[in-house]
C-alpha cells in the first residue's frame, strides 16, 4: 500500500514505509489514481469533510480508504508514526463496504433563511444497519432495546432503522447477539485488527485508551495509543479487557466527550468495573490493568494466550475461556446463565425460538421435548425472558460462572407431548393443554377439538 | 470542486436524477441509451461525484455502455413486459405488491392522482397508470423542478418538500422490493444496476428531504 502525506512536518525516510509526498496536501486533498492508498495528514490542518467530498467524486469509498490522523504527539515518534499507520493499514483489510442504507446525509445547520439558499453539500455519516444474519426475524430486538435513540423499530420481523434519528452510538453494534447489526466504519473486527496492528509493531508495552468518536479527547500519554470507538457507551466488558490479552499493558475508557446520551459515562463505568471485578476474580490486579487515567509507567503484558478475538461475536466466552475459573455476577455480564421453571413452563418453544445465537435449543424427542441450553453461546441478550408468554417461567442469571461454562450444554426441563388421537403425531406438550384447560375453565367441547388432535388432522377430522 | 451548492442547485441535480432514471424505466428507444448516459454526464457537471449514490448510478452507467441495445430490449420485454400471468416484475406499484382486490389497483393509482392533483400537476394521456414506476419517477422531477425555481426565488419550497416527502414515503414501500426482484431476475445487468441506482437514490432522498424539511428556519433573512 502507497500512503500519501506531506513532508512539511515529518521526515518520511525514518519509517519503513511507500510514502507519495505530497507538499500541502492537507489543505488541497490531491487523490492519485491508484487503487491501493492510504492518507497520512495532520489532525489540526485537514478537513476530514472535505477530503471525503473528494474521495467520493473520484469513485472511492471513504470509509474503506485508510486515513492516519497525526497528532502533535505522534509526530515526536517515528516509532509511533509506524504503528499508527500499521494499524490503520490492518484496520482496512477488515473493512466490509458500505451501502446508502448505511450513510446518513448530515447537513449543516442553517441559522437564517438566507443561510438555507446556500449551504455546504452534505457530509455523511455512517450508522448501522442490520445485514442479513438478523435474528428479527425469530422475534429477536436486542438492539431495540437498547437503542437511546429510538431509532430501532422491530416491524413484521425486520428492524427498521431511522438513520436521521440515529445518532451513531453503536451500543446496538455491541449488543447484537449475532453481529449482524453493522455500522461499517466501526465494526469489532476493524477495532480488533487496529488494536492486533499497534500491539504488532510497538516495541514496548502499550496502553490502550478507548475514546469517543463523536467529542474532541485530550492525548493520551506517550506510550498509550487512542482506539476510538463511536461512543465509550457502548462498550461490553469483555472489549474493556480484549486489548489486555491482545498483548496490551493496560487500558483506559476516557469520559464520553458528546453527551449525545445522558447516560454514556455511566454506562461505561458500569463495564469498566464489571471488567475490574472480572480480572480480579481472575487473580489479575485490575487497578494497574484497567486505568481510570493512562499512565506514564506500563506493566508489561500479562502474557496470556489465547482469546485472541475478544471483540468477536463470541469474544465474551472466548475472554472467559483465557481468564480461567472465576464466578461474578452483575448486571453487564456479557454471559448468563438461564434456567427454567418446571411448573411455569409449557413448552410453547418461545425462548428456544427467539433465543438468537442457539444457546437455547428445542430438542424433539420420542414423545418427549426437551429444552437445552450451553452457556458458551449466551450473550445474556434477554430475549428469551422478555418474549416469555408465561410469567416465571423462565429466568436469566448474568453472571460469567467458569464452572457453567465448562459444564457446557445441558438439558434444562423435559415436557411430556400429547399425542394425536388419529395419526398419533404431535399435539403439543402436556404442559401447554393443561394451561389452555385451565384458560378455558369449563368449555369441555372446544377444549377436545383442540387438545386432542394435531394441527394436520384437525382440518379433516371433526371429534364430537 | 468547493462543496457549497445553492438549494436551488441541489434541486435542480435531484430532479436530474429522478429524470434519467425515469428514463431508464421507459421502453427502449434507439437513442435512449445515449440521452440517459448523456444525462448522467450533466449530473456529473452538478456535483453528482458528492452524494453518497453516485456509485450506484455511475455502475448503471458502465453497464448501459458494456450492454448490447438489442440485448436490453429484449431483457426489458422479457422482465417488464405483460404476459399471460402478468409482468415477471412488474412497474407498476399495485401490480408489483399483488394488490389483486377489486378495486384496491384504483385505491393505488388515486393516491398518485391526488398527489398529483394537490401539488397542481395533471399527467398527459398515455398508457401508464399514475402508479406506474416512471410516472412515480416523473411526478418526483417535476416537485424538483417546482422547488428549485422556488428556491431561486428565494423562497424555503416548505410545501413542495412535503408533498416531495408524501412521494417518496410511498416510493420507498415498494422500489428497494422491486429492486431486489430485478436483481434477482435480470440477466443483462442494465435493469440490475438501475434497480440498485433508484434504490439508492431514494434511500438518500428520504432522509434528504426530511433534512431540509427539518432545517426550514422560521428566522430572519
Amino acid at each position: 500500500m502507497k500512503w500519501v502525506a506531506c513532508s512539511d512536518r515529518f521526515d518520511w525516510s525514518e519509517i519503513d514505509i511507500e510514502v507519495l509526498d505530497a507538499p500541502g496536501w492537507c489543505d488541497d486533498p490531491v487523490i492519485p489514481e491508484i487503487d491501493e492508498v492510504g492518507f497520512i495528514g495532520c489532525a489540526e490542518d485537514l478537513d476530514k469533510a472535505h477530503l471525503e467530498r473528494r474521495l467520493r467524486s473520484e469513485g472511492f469509498d471513504p470509509l474503506g480508504v485508510p486515513l492516519v490522523l497525526l497528532t502533535e504527539l505522534d509526530r515526536r515518534s517515528p516509532e509511533r508514526i509506524a504503528s499508527r499507520v500499521a494499524s490503520s493499514g490492518a484496520r482496512s483489510t477488515e473493512y466490509v463496504g458500505s451501502g446508502p442504507e448505511h450513510l446518513k446525509p448530515v447537513m449543516p445547520p442553517t441559522v437564517s433563511r438566507r443561510s438555507f439558499l446556500t449551504f455546504r453539500s452534505p457530509t455523511y455519516r455512517s450508522v448501522p444497519h442490520p445485514d442479513d444474519s438478523c435474528a428479527a426475524g425469530d422475534g429477536c430486538r436486542a438492539c431495540v432495546d437498547v437503542c437511546p435513540h429510538k431509532a430501532l423499530e422491530w416491524s413484521r420481523g425486520a428492524i427498521q432503522s431511522d438513520r436521521i434519528a440515529c445518532a451513531g452510538c453503536g451500543r446496538c453494534v455491541s449488543t447484537c447477539p449475532t453481529g449482524a447489526m453493522v455500522n461499517p466504519a466501526w465494526t469489532p473486527a476493524q477495532l480488533q485488527a487496529e488494536v492486533a496492528g499497534l500491539i504488532a509493531t510497538a516495541s514496548q508495552s502499550i496502553g490502550i485508551r478507548f475514546g469517543c468518536a463523536r467529542g474532541a479527547r485530550p492525548e493520551p500519554a506517550s506510550d498509550w495509543f487512542e482506539l476510538i470507538v463511536p461512543c465509550v457507551g457502548m462498550l461490553p466488558p469483555h472489549w474493556v479487557i480484549g486489548p489486555l490479552l491482545m498483548g496490551a499493558g493496560s487500558v483506559s475508557v476516557s469520559a464520553c466527550a458528546c453527551d449525545m446520551e445522558v447516560d454514556a459515562d455511566q454506562r461505561a463505568g458500569e463495564a469498566v468495573a464489571f471488567a475490574r471485578s472480572w480480572l480480579d476474580a481472575a487473580g489479575i490486579a485490575a487497578e494497574t490493568r484497567i486505568v481510570d487515567e493512562p499512565q506514564e509507567d506500563l506493566p508489561a503484558t500479562l502474557g496470556i494466550v489465547g482469546a485472541r478475538n475478544p471483540f468477536a461475536d463470541d469474544g465474551a466466552a472466548a475472554v472467559a475461556a483465557a481468564l480461567g475459573e472465576v464466578l461474578i455476577e452483575g448486571d453487564r455480564s456479557p454471559i448468563g446463565v438461564v434456567t427454567i421453571d418446571e411448573v411455569a413452563c409449557t413448552g410453547c418453544e418461545m425462548c428456544s425460538t427467539v433465543c438468537p445465537t442457539g444457546a437455547l435449543q428445542a430438542i424433539p424427542g420420542d414423545g418427549v421435548l426437551g429444552i437445552d441450553f450451553d452457556p458458551s453461546l449466551c450473550t445474556a441478550c434477554r430475549q428469551c425472558t422478555d418474549r416469555c408468554p408465561e410469567e416465571d417461567a423462565i429466568h436469566l442469571l448474568p453472571t460469567v460462572d467458569s464452572a457453567e461454562l465448562a459444564a457446557g450444554q445441558r438439558n434444562l426441563i423435559v415436557l411430556d407431548l400429547a399425542q394425536c388421537v388419529r395419526c398419533g403425531g404431535t399435539v403439543a406438550p402436556q404442559a401447554a393443554l393443561a394451561r389452555i384447560a385451565s384458560a378455558l375453565g369449563d368449555d369441555a367441547e372446544t377444549l377436545k377439538q383442540i387438545t386432542s388432535v394435531c394441527l394436520d388432522c384437525r382440518g379433516t377430522t371433526m371429534v364430537f | 470542486m468547493t462543496g457549497t451548492l445553492t438549494g436551488s442547485n441541489l434541486a435542480r441535480m435531484r430532479q436530474g436524477c429522478y429524470r434519467v432514471l425515469a428514463a431508464g424505466f421507459d421502453r427502449p428507444a434507439p437513442d435512449l441509451t445515449e440521452r440517459i448516459r448523456s444525462g448522467i454526464l450533466a449530473l456529473e457537471d452538478l456535483g453528482l461525484g458528492m452524494f453518497s449514490f453516485a456509485p450506484q448510478l455511475r455502475k448503471w452507467d458502465e453497464s448501459l455502455e458494456s450492454a448490447q441495445p438489442e440485448a436490453v430490449s429484449n431483457e426489458y420485454v422479457r422482465l417488464f413486459g405483460s404476459g399471460m400471468d402478468g409482468a415477471l416484475c412488474s412497474l407498476i406499484e399495485s401490480q408489483h405488491l399483488g394488490v389483486n382486490l377489486v378495486g384496491d389497483p384504483a385505491r393505488y393509482a388515486g393516491r398518485i392522482e391526488d398527489l398529483m392533483r394537490r401539488s397542481g400537476f395533471e399527467a398527459q394521456l398515455d398508457d401508464r397508470p399514475p402508479d406506474h414506476l416512471g410516472v412515480e419517477l416523473e411526478l418526483a422531477s417535476a416537485l424538483c423542478d417546482a422547488e428549485a425555481n422556488a428556491r431561486a426565488g428565494g423562497d424555503a419550497a416548505e410545501s413542495w418538500l412535503r408533498w416531495q416527502q408524501e412521494l417518496i414515503d410511498v416510493m420507498a414501500m415498494w422500489i428497494p422490493g422491486l429492486a431486489s426482484t430485478v436483481g434477482e431476475r435480470d440477466k443483462v445487468g442494465v435493469f440490475r444496476t438501475l434497480s440498485q441506482a433508484a434504490s439508492a437514490f431514494l434511500i438518500h432522498e428520504h432522509d434528504i428531504v426530511r433534512m431540509l424539511i427539518d432545517s426550514v428556519p422560521g428566522g430572519p433573512e
